[in-house]
This record gives C-alpha cells, sequence and structure tokens, in this order.
C-alpha cells in the first residue's frame, strides 16, 4: 500500500470531480477513489434567513435541476408550517415535476449516456459527445431532442415562474392555478411528450438492446454491485417522483425498511473516512461494514436503477409493462448493474410522459383553491422528493417567526457515494494494469460514475462551463506519477 | 439582425456573479434589435438563451490569477470536450449541437470572462476588485455591440448596482 496518501481538498465551489488511483508496486490498482464535494456552505447560508426563502436559496443550488432542489424545499416548508396543500396543489407540483424529470432524464439519455451506447465506449475521444451521438442516429434526433425540451420548459416557465429559477412553491401550495386556457395547450404538450417517450423507447432498444456487446457490457461484471436500494413509493408500492415513502430493499429485493421522510435520522447515518471530508450515509440499522457489497453492508444506493429495484411496479400502463421487460431481460429483480441506470431512465421518461397526461387530463387540476394559508407556529420541517439522480431530502429547523435556525440536505450524489467509490474503484482494477493509464482506460473507468451522473458542485457556472474532472495516478511510494484533467 | 447579451452566473457565489450584474447594468440597451438576458443555467440550457438569434455577446466569469481583468475568451478555451455530466456540457457543445440540427443560433459570439478568485464566497456580493471591472465589461460589450453594427443608447453603471 502506499506509504502516503496526499489527497488535494476539492471545495463545493471549485467544483473538481476527483478520482485517486493508488497503484502498487506491481502498477496494479490497490486502491482507487472518487471524491464528491458537499454542501455545507449552502446549508450555512441559510441559517438565519427567512424559511419562505429556502425554495429559492436551494434552488439556485444546481443550475441543472433547480426544480429538485425547489420541490423539495418548498414539501419541507409545508411540513414546518404543519401545512397540507390543496388536491389541486399537489396536483400541479406533481404535473411540474413530472415536466421536469421528463426533461431532464432526455437530456441525459441523449447527450450523457449517448456518447457511451450510441457512439461507443471505446471511440476516440474525439467522437464521444453529443455531435458524434447525431452523427451516428441522425441529425432529426439533436432537432426533436431541442424542441421537445423547449416546449416542456416552456410550461414550466409559464407556471414556475418567468425568472431564472422557480418561484412557484409556496408554503400550503403553489402561486398559480391552472386555466382552462392552460390546460388545453399543456394536453397537447403532454402528447406530444408520449410520443417523444415513445421515440426514446425506440432509439433504446433499437441502438442498444439489439446491440448484444451493450447488453454484455450492461450485465458485466465490472459493472457490478449488490447493494441496498432506497426509492420513494406510494401506497401500492408504485415509484413516485413527487411523494410517499422511502422504502429500501435488500440485495435480494426483500424490504428492509419503509419510512416517511420525518423518520430519515432513524435510518440514515453518515461516516466519516480520513481521506476526504464528503460523509457517506449509510444504512444505520446494519452499520457501516466499509465499501463493500452485500447484505451486511450499509451501502445503499440512490438513482433510476433504485428506484426500479425498490419499488413494486409502476403506476402507468406502458412504463409497468417495460418494467417488467426489464427484470425479465436483465435476469430478475432487483438489478445490480449499474449501466442499466440508463434503460432505468428510459422507463421513467415513459413514466413522467404518462403521469403528466394524466394529471392535466384530470378536470381537478383546474380547482383555483391552491393555497391552504399557514396558521400554526413553525418548528421543524423535512420534505423529500425523488431527484433526477436520486433521493432528495431537505430538513430545516426554525424559530417561532420562521427564522431558519439549522438545515441540512442530502442529496442523491451523497446518498451514492459509497457506491460511486466502490463502482470507480472496482472498475480502475478491471482495467489499468502494470501502470498503464490511457484515454480510453480512462472512460472505462468514468463510465463507471457517469451511469449515476454526480453532481459535483452544482454551484458553478464559470467559464469554459464544464467541470473539470482530475485523475491523480500515485505510484507505491506515494509520489503522484500521472496527473490528467478533463478540462478541455 | 438580432443580438443577444447574456449574462451567466450564480448571485449567489460572490464573483461568479458578475455576469448577472452586468446584464442588469446592460439592461437598458433592450429594443426590438438588442435582447438582454441572464441565467444561471449550464450547459446545453443555454441553448434556450440564444435559440432565434443572429448574434451573442456572453459575459461570464472565468477562474484566474488576476481578478477583474477581462479576457475574450477564443473557440480553442471553449471547445467542445467530452464531460463526465450533464453539468458541464459546455456552451460551445451547445451551439454545434444546435447548428448540425439546423435551428437558428447566432451566427457570431464572442465571449468575455472577467477574472475571478478560485474560492467564493456564498452569500457576497461580488467583491471590489471583481465589481470594479463593471464600467469596463460595460464598455466592452457595448464596443462589441457597436462593431457588429447595433445602434446602441448608452446605459449608466448606477451606484448601488452591485449591491442589488
Amino acid at each position: 500500500m502506499p506509504s502516503q496518501v496526499t489527497v488535494n481538498p476539492i471545495t463545493r465551489l471549485e467544483g473538481h470531480g476527483k478520482i485517486t488511483i493508488f497503484l502498487d508496486g506491481k502498477g496494479e490498482v490497490a486502491r482507487a477513489y472518487f471524491q464528491v464535494p458537499e454542501l455545507r456552505g449552502f446549508e450555512n447560508f441559510l441559517v438565519g434567513r427567512q424559511a419562505e426563502d429556502a425554495p429559492q436559496i436551494t434552488s439556485r443550488i444546481c443550475g441543472v435541476c433547480p426544480t429538485a432542489h425547489h420541490t423539495a424545499a418548498t414539501k419541507a416548508l409545508d411540513d414546518l408550517f404543519k401545512v397540507d396543500p390543496p388536491p389541486a396543489a399537489k396536483m400541479i407540483r406533481e404535473m411540474l415535476y413530472s415536466v421536469f424529470m421528463l426533461e431532464d432524464h432526455a437530456l441525459h439519455l441523449f447527450f450523457l449516456g449517448g456518447p457511451d451506447f450510441v457512439v461507443g465506449p471505446t471511440a476516440p475521444k474525439g467522437d464521444r459527445n453529443v455531435l458524434g451521438v447525431i452523427q451516428k442516429a441522425g441529425l432529426e434526433i439533436g432537432k426533436r431532442v431541442i424542441a421537445m425540451r423547449k416546449e416542456l420548459r416552456g410550461i414550466l416557465t409559464e407556471l414556475g415562474g418567468k425568472t431564472i429559477h422557480p418561484v412557484y412553491g409556496l408554503p400550503g401550495g403553489v402561486a398559480k392555478a391552472v386555466t382552462p386556457d392552460m390546460q388545453t395547450r399543456f394536453k397537447e404538450t403532454a402528447s406530444r411528450a408520449l410520443q417523444f417517450a415513445q421515440f426514446c423507447e425506440e432509439l433504446f432498444e433499437n441502438v442498444v438492446l439489439e446491440n448484444p456487446a451493450y447488453v454484455k457490457m450492461i450485465t458485466s461484471d465490472a459493472y457490478t454491485h449488490r447493494t441496498h436500494y432506497m426509492g420513494l413509493v406510494d401506497e401500492k408500492l408504485h415509484e413516485n417522483f413527487y411523494d410517499g415513502q422511502l422504502r429500501v430493499v435488500s440485495p435480494t429485493g426483500a424490504e428492509v425498511a419503509r419510512f416517511r421522510a420525518r423518520e430519515y435520522l432513524d435510518y440514515i447515518a453518515e461516516h466519516s473516512e480520513p481521506w476526504t471530508y464528503v460523509k457517506f450515509p449509510f444504512l444505520k440499522k446494519i452499520g457501516w461494514k466499509g465499501f463493500v457489497d452485500g447484505e451486511d453492508s450499509g451501502v445503499y444506493s440512490v438513482a433510476p436503477l433504485a428506484r426500479l429495484n425498490a419499488c413494486n411496479g409502476m403506476a402507468t400502463p406502458r412504463a409497468a409493462w417495460l418494467y417488467d421487460k426489464y427484470f425479465e431481460t436483465l435476469g430478475g429483480k432487483p438489478v445490480h448493474h449499474t449501466l442499466a441506470n440508463h434503460w432505468a431512465r428510459v422507463i421513467e421518461i415513459v413514466y413522467a410522459a404518462e403521469r403528466f397526461q394524466e394529471l392535466v387530463h384530470d378536470p381537478e387540476i383546474l380547482d383555483p383553491n391552491v393555497r391552504t394559508l399557514p396558521t400554526e407556529t413553525p418548528k421543524e420541517g423535512i420534505g423529500v422528493v425523488e431527484a433526477p439522480r436520486g433521493v432528495l431530502i431537505h430538513h430545516y429547523t426554525s424559530d417561532d417567526r420562521g427564522i431558519l435556525t439549522s438545515a441540512n440536505l442530502i442529496v442523491a450524489t451523497q446518498h451514492n457515494a459509497a457506491r460511486i467509490a466502490m463502482s470507480v474503484d472496482k472498475a480502475a482494477r478491471g482495467v489499468i494494469h502494470k501502470g498503464v493509464v490511457d484515454d480510453g482506460i480512462l472512460n472505462q473507468v468514468e463510465m463507471a460514475f457517469r451511469a449515476y451522473d454526480p453532481c459535483h458542485a452544482c454551484a458553478t457556472h464559470s467559464m469554459p462551463g464544464h467541470m473539470p474532472l482530475s485523475v491523480q495516478i500515485f505510484a507505491e511510494d506515494g509520489r503522484m506519477i500521472q496527473e490528467i484533467r478533463r478540462d478541455g | 439582425m438580432v443580438l443577444v447579451i447574456l449574462g451567466l452566473g450564480n448571485d449567489l457565489l460572490g464573483d461568479d456573479g458578475i455576469g448577472l450584474v452586468a446584464a442588469e447594468a446592460l439592461h437598458g440597451l433592450e429594443g426590438p434589435e438588442i435582447s438582454v438576458r441572464s441565467t444561471a443555467q449550464a450547459g446545453l440550457y443555454l441553448l434556450e438563451h440564444l435559440q432565434g438569434f443572429d448574434d451573442a455577446i456572453v459575459v461570464d466569469s472565468v477562474i484566474g490569477d488576476s481578478p477583474g481583468t477581462i479576457r475574450e475568451l477564443q473557440g480553442s478555451d471553449v471547445r467542445a470536450v467530452s464531460v463526465p455530466s450533464a453539468h458541464y456540457a459546455g456552451l460551445p457543445e451547445a451551439m454545434s449541437l444546435a447548428r448540425a440540427s439546423g435551428l437558428r443560433v447566432p451566427g457570431r459570439l464572442r465571449i468575455f470572462g472577467v477574472e475571478i478568485a478560485p474560492a467564493q464566497c456564498i452569500g457576497s456580493a461580488p467583491s471590489p476588485r471583481v465589481a470594479a471591472a463593471l464600467p469596463r465589461v460595460v464598455d466592452t460589450v457595448l464596443e462589441a455591440a457597436h462593431a457588429w453594427g447595433y445602434a446602441l443608447g448608452v446605459p449608466r453603471v448606477e451606484e448601488g448596482m452591485l449591491h442589488a
């Protein structure tokens, strides 16, 4: 093992993702780590501010998923002010949330997963990008995805507010009701969204599932971990993005826990490691046993793969059919292959489109009563949603005037931190031998975490507008022998 | 011809908000030929703000050694890269994608980066060194727009704008 471990700290605001690989004397991988930053700065910033501002402040954490933070914060405020929103308000929130999940998943499928699956994981670096995807799969795809996302985002803007960040969420409801005119237009968008979802489904089918090499890669041992899985489910144990209980299943698929967001501290604890200031959440009742697979390990994961494992089915017809096919094809439930996240995401695209369709056609969504005014004294509030990348928890406490006294946010990438670290370690061991690390090898290591779409430091926007990824390789004596930066 | 002036940044992240402050200062240019926008979004999301325009001037922050210095970023500084996450798919990639897909995106693009320090303090306004660059940023954008033939009014940098 290396005599000295040097890990340069990364800060949330610099936004570096970082892989650190330690080699042994023969140039084989002794241990590889992947680091994700954390949110402490934003949590501290919330203290002393009015609780009602939390949905606006926390939506600034991430330039990609403001809607997820906004919604989790709004639900935490419902709880903080002990107020139950009217049915139409809940429907509007869930409808907007479905629209958001659909457009975000579509972005990931085509532009992030696409380069690996459509272009191919070992294609030259210059081709493994969005342009490579449309060159291979057709110009129309890019146009269609951009147009669909634009239309969906139009709905988010119309109901969510014409500002950089959404402003519709209020404790006890939403700021704006759906009018009959909006409903008519949204229905048309919903029909197009369904067709779009079908198009995504077909593309994945034709490009990925018809290709035995890809299916083999998805199911290969290098990208497999047998951990626990956590996801939000409704009362029928169907997957739900917006509300319900958190359900945890074991690596064999047995339910080991089901709880309301309010009880999360009874079920989730955090483990610290000397090499990073990032804390690793684990299942409290099982305990931290290290970065290991299995039923005795408290490691769990979130995100599409985990959500499908943690529920008993999908609530809408086409998604339910696809759900069965997915488990049948991949050898039963639960599925442990990290790369199956991409397929799970396609099924969730279909679910999001179908759920959007259901909600927009429900006459009750037109009810102008969209707010229950809070009258109770605030104290403590916890809200949860399924962000595109997995379970997102917001937990606030306040004084009697609603001034926040503490904030704890657990984002998806934190829940996944242990499993991502395990995936990177396993992939590195599988592909790095005799000290040789080149671009193609590095991409195969990156694929291990790209499937989770880890959110490193969402707040950073400084040009060149993408996150630098730093890979440092250390020799046995602790010297850094190679550094590769993905920063253009 | 229609021009979009797009300020990028996060108003909660100190210096990183300089692009937004610049957009605010340039707001008076809004008219039939010029649109001024700002966003905290990144990557492919920027397409939404660029579609339908002939020309674009982008103001963003760049991490550098001398905060407050304005640099024009060239194509080679911001070339397309393969990125590990959606969050960081950059602007050039978004533009190439749109062009390849036959969408109308700006044919001319200039990107000005204001250098900021690597570490930012959450919740603060831009630091004095970066804030002091605002009049120069405004002038730089005005010159660029003028050079492309856009008729301009003169926006004023007002007292207190930085703390809005």
